[in-house]
């Protein structure tokens, strides 16, 4: 038994400096934040209630050890409180408490811990000089249990929600928490409180400094591995110096050479690794203020090329659209009435004023593409509306080639799918403006295809929209067709057929049917073949 | 009755494309060339609908997002974004302040633009 208080006492002794020392420092690193003062105050209470359990065990007059085991429960009243306060604030710096809980749960809580300390509790208390002080349940008890149960059941709720809604660092606190407050409650209510009032048996009462380890464990864990109250490096050097400490009054204290032999080297151990920790956990702070500090300019400068991009856009956009506007005007008649000759020159201005704004869209496109910064506006659309829009914009540019566009409707309506139109319609204007760019005579065939239907002509089987355009045009060969979705490619026909376009049409089409979780590729016989350009989207639709 | 206009935009060469472009279409056409100016004349003119340009030169089409909501005489007016400032961040902003839609100018000739207005002119509650 002797052993068992010693040892206990030790125990007792290194628990309650880690919880009171813990409560100061969280306390002194930010005294104006709520979790923090609310983390002290439990950190407080669980050391008295710790020292309070532990006096029966050295007191000798029977009402002093009631009077301690009464005191047991009115700190357990404060510490399952505290606890359920700390699960609602944490980890919010400021909190307002409602009114109900200042005016109606405060007044109860405080009306129930000073029950606790009336013969209603416990009424009397069994001496013996072979066992443990046993006390005597009165009918008040149950009041006991209800509050405390329910207060420790509450703030484990509440913990497990914001856990569940927690992401990153703080999920991880909010785990260790619950780990930790969840091991020591369920060993106090079971070992400390149902095993001695139930079954009448208080050996185990003994133990408690132990039930409280989980919690001093997992949150000093948190503190050092996952910031929890940011206090990793002050935290660090106060255990460590504490444990020091403690291992330097073991060789002070030591009876024999063979402990002070076993002491001394656990005290060196212990100084030894100590500073290394201390030394690693400095410099893993500094490194990570510096990744911090230099992450903040990363997204600083990530801002102002954005916004460079878009001003920069916006200006070159501008006389664009005067241009386009009033040649516009021009071509509608607003000026007096065109005749052949004069038209056929104000559309080719009009057209290239075109292109240098799909060129102005394209730059911006990829710059956003490139920063992760393209925004997707998911809605139902018809993939069957924008082909056949698409399809009538550019019919035009066909008919001056002599090139015969057409859209192979499907037999029957394709299902509305969730897609972000306007990105899709870019998709399909580029690669039949692809098309139509690079092939000098004959057809242009588009095809879509719902799932029930859809068959890629690799063979297999597809749950999958899938949009075709088959050309006659000039083909390509397994070399052009592997850098044919990169910035500023155009394929070896580019440099023959045509001049237009910088080569972002399609590294964009690219990019955007991948965030549609989708593929597009090509397929050609080679030079001369032509060529079939496949578009596949899920088929996503809306419930 | 003609229906009106106002005009929220600060280049002038563009304002003018559009004033002309509306007149001739039979709108009764305001312009203002700042966000300052543009509620002053909503409260003034009470247009039936206003075509606003983000980037002003004196506070910005946000602005007068915020200054018309925040205003009973002139909250109900449509605003219809019309800029060349294609900011994913803008346009929430200012459909969350209840722009009608965000559209850009060079999708645009002066002509697809009168149709687009008549089009959300249509579709309102008349008062």
């Amino acid at each position: 038994m002797n052993l068992f208080i010693d040892l206990n006492l030790w125990t007792l002794g290194i628990v309650l400096n880690v919880m009171l020392i813990l409560g100061l420092v969280v306390l002194h690193r930010h005294h104006y934040n709520i979790t923090n003062i609310v983390f002290a105050f439990f950190a407080l209470v669980n050391a008295l209630w710790g020292i309070v359990n532990y006096l029966p065990f050295y007191l000798t007059s029977p009402s002093s050890i009631l009077f301690s085991l009464r005191a047991t429960l009115f700190f357990a009243v404060w510490q399952t409180f505290l606890f359920i306060l700390l699960a609602s604030v944490f980890p919010r710096a400021t909190f307002r408490f409602p009114v109900w809980v200042k005016f109606g749960a405060l007044p109860l809580v405080f009306l129930v811990s000073l029950f606790t300390l009336t013969q209603y509790v416990f009424s009397d208390v069994l001496l013996s000089s072979s066992q443990p002080p046993r006390p005597i349940v009165g009918p008040g008890m149950v009041i006991f249990a209800l509050a405390a149960v329910s207060m420790v059941g509450g703030g484990i709720i509440v913990l497990t929600r914001k856990l569940r809604k927690a992401e990153g660092v703080e999920k991880i606190q909010l785990r260790y928490l619950l780990i930790g407050v969840g091991l020591m409650f369920s060993s106090i209510i079971g070992l400390n409180f149902l095993l001695p009032v139930l079954l009448t048996n208080t050996s185990l009462v003994i133990f408690a400094p132990l039930f409280v380890l989980p919690f001093v464990i997992a949150t000093t864990y948190a503190i050092t591995k996952h910031h929890l109250f940011d206090i990793r490096l002050i935290a660090t050097e106060i255990l460590t110096a504490l444990l020091i400490l403690i291992s330097f009054f073991r060789i002070v204290f030591s009876n024999t050479p063979q402990d002070l032999l076993v002491n001394g080297g656990v005290f060196l151990g212990l100084t030894f690794f100590g500073i290394l920790l201390i030394r690693s956990v400095l410099l893993e702070i500094k490194q990570k203020e510096q990744l911090r500090v230099a992450y903040a300019k990363l997204e600083e400068l990530d801002r102002s090329k954005s916004e460079f991009v878009s001003i920069a856009s916006h200006q070159l956009r501008t006389p664009l659209t005067a241009m386009k506007g009033y040649i516009s005007m021009i071509l509608e008649g607003s000026y007096g009435k065109l005749d052949t000759k004069q038209k056929q020159p104000v559309e080719s201005i009009y057209e290239s004023n075109e292109r240098l704004i799909r060129l102005v869209n394209d730059l911006l496109n990829v710059s956003r593409i490139e920063s992760g910064k393209v925004e997707m506006k998911w809605e139902q659309g018809s993939v069957e509306e924008i082909i056949k829009s698409v399809v009538e914009e550019l019919r035009i540019k066909t008919k001056e080639k002599n090139v015969e566009l057409v859209f192979e409707e499907p037999e029957s309506s394709l299902p509305l799918v969730r897609v972000d139109k306007e990105k899709v319609r870019n998709v399909v204007l580029n690669v039949i403006d692809n098309a139509i760019r690079y092939t000098p005579k004959g057809n242009i065939v588009v095809n879509a295809k719902s799932p029930a239907f859809a068959k890629a002509s690799a063979g297999r089987q597809m749950s999958n929209l899938l949009i075709s355009v088959k050309d006659t045009g000039e083909g390509m060969t397994q070399e052009e067709m592997g850098k044919l979705f990169q910035t500023f490619s155009r394929g070896g026909a580019g440099m023959r057929f045509s001049t237009e376009g910088a080569g972002l049409g399609l590294y964009i089409a690219k990019k955007f049917v991948e965030m549609h979780k989708g593929r597009i590729w090509v397929e050609s016989q080679g030079k001369g073949q032509g060529s079939t350009f496949y578009v596949e989207l899920p088929v996503k639709q809306e419930i | 009755m003609a229906k009106k206009i106002l005009i929220v935009e600060d280049e002038k060469i563009l304002a003018d494309m559009y004033e002309e472009s509306f007149r001739q279409r039979g709108f009764d056409v305001a312009v203002a060339f700042s966000a300052e100016q543009g509620i002053t004349l909503a409260k003034r003119e009470k247009p039936d609908i206003v075509l606003l340009d983000i980037l002003l030169p004196v506070g910005s089409g946000i602005a007068f997002l915020r200054a018309k909501k925040d205003d009973p005489a002139i909250a109900l007016i449509p605003v219809v974004v019309f800029s060349n400032y294609d900011d994913p961040e803008t346009k929430r902003e200012a459909a969350e302040l209840g722009a009608l839609e965000y559209l850009l100018k060079t999708s645009f000739t002066p002509q697809q633009i009168i149709e687009r207005v008549e089009q959300f002119l249509s579709s309102q509650p008349t008062s």
